[in-house]
């Protein structure tokens, strides 16, 4: 469908100096016949590397890598917290215990 | 058979043949899709993106994803409404890219590689600013604007052909593309260009 619009004619015009350089083409063509006879079948990770790179800007190794660092600080941090020491459970352990005795008196009186 | 209708058949048959011949990993073939589809995406990526060096990378990318999956390519299509569909896909991801990009890294286009030395600069200052007023104005649209002026204007596709691309209604297609023509017009007169 041609329009005949002067916009079209307009538009056109002015977009006429927009285009590949011989040596673009030229460039482009043999890196796409390169792309032709290589296999078709995209790997998982190529597949993986696809999407990701569509939607960002930063490498997929940076952010693997990043997101591994990031999981491993999260994890280092949350496990300090619960961990306990051999003394520190012996006195919960004595002061639980202190606890049951006098549960156990006061239900005598 | 009419004229038109003699030049359309052979135009399918001519892209059947190109998409067969890509399928068959035929190198030359490569040569073929870059001279005859590669400016044509370039101008409508231009337009939708409003920058040369995006829309070139868009381009690209347009014509290796097409590359890749070309064993999937079955013909429901025509070969150029599906290589604009990769390109709008891949377009819009990229203006999702630009917004976070840092200017500070973008390469612009330099005065000397616009104006020639041997000319008036006052003249060609003004010759430039005449050439690309219609250009600068679909730039100031919003890029859904953008696509459909691009693909209608441009590239002269139908409504029809614009639906499938961008995957909405042909009513949808047509209200957009009248706000967007109301839009520029709009935008041209602020301007002082009819």
């Amino acid at each position: 469908m041609k329009h005949t619009d002067s916009l079209s004619k307009r538009l056109q015009q002015e977009m006429k100096d927009v285009v590949f350089s011989d040596i673009q083409r030229a460039e482009l063509a043999t890196r796409l016949s390169r792309k032709l006879v290589e296999s078709n079948s995209a790997t998982f990770t190529q597949r993986i590397a696809a999407i990701w790179n569509g939607y960002t800007e930063i490498p997929l190794t940076a952010g693997v890598v990043g997101v591994g660092v990031i999981s491993f600080i999260l994890i280092s941090a949350v496990t300090n917290l619960l961990v306990i020491d051999q003394s520190t459970a012996l006195l919960l352990l004595q002061s639980s215990q202190g606890m049951t005795d006098l549960r156990q008196g006061v239900s005598l009186l | 058979m009419d004229l038109a209708a003699e030049i359309r058949s052979d135009t399918m048959k001519a892209e059947e043949n190109l998409v067969k011949r890509l399928q068959a990993k035929d190198q030359m073939a490569a040569n073929t899709l870059v001279e005859q589809y590669a400016n044509r995406l370039l101008g409508v990526a231009t337009l939708v993106l409003g920058d040369r060096h995006l829309a070139e990378d868009a381009v690209q990318d347009t014509l290796f994803q097409a590359i890749t999956h070309i064993q999937q390519f079955r013909g429901d299509s025509s070969l150029y409404s599906w290589l604009y569909t990769i390109l709008i896909r891949i377009c819009r991801a990229r203006q999702r890219k630009k917004f976070w990009k840092l200017p500070l890294f973008r390469k612009e286009e330099s005065w000397d590689q616009l104006v020639d030395p041997n000319e008036d600069v006052i003249e060609q200052t003004v010759k430039l600013d005449r050439q690309q007023h219609v250009r600068q104005a679909v730039g100031a649209l919003s890029p859904h604007y953008r696509e459909v002026i691009a693909l209608f204007y441009f590239e002269e596709l139908s409504l029809e052909e614009i639906g499938r691309i961008i995957m909405k209604p042909v009513g949808t297609i047509k209200s957009t593309l009248h706000r967007a023509r109301k839009k520029l017009a709009e935008i041209l007169a602020e301007e002082g260009m009819e």
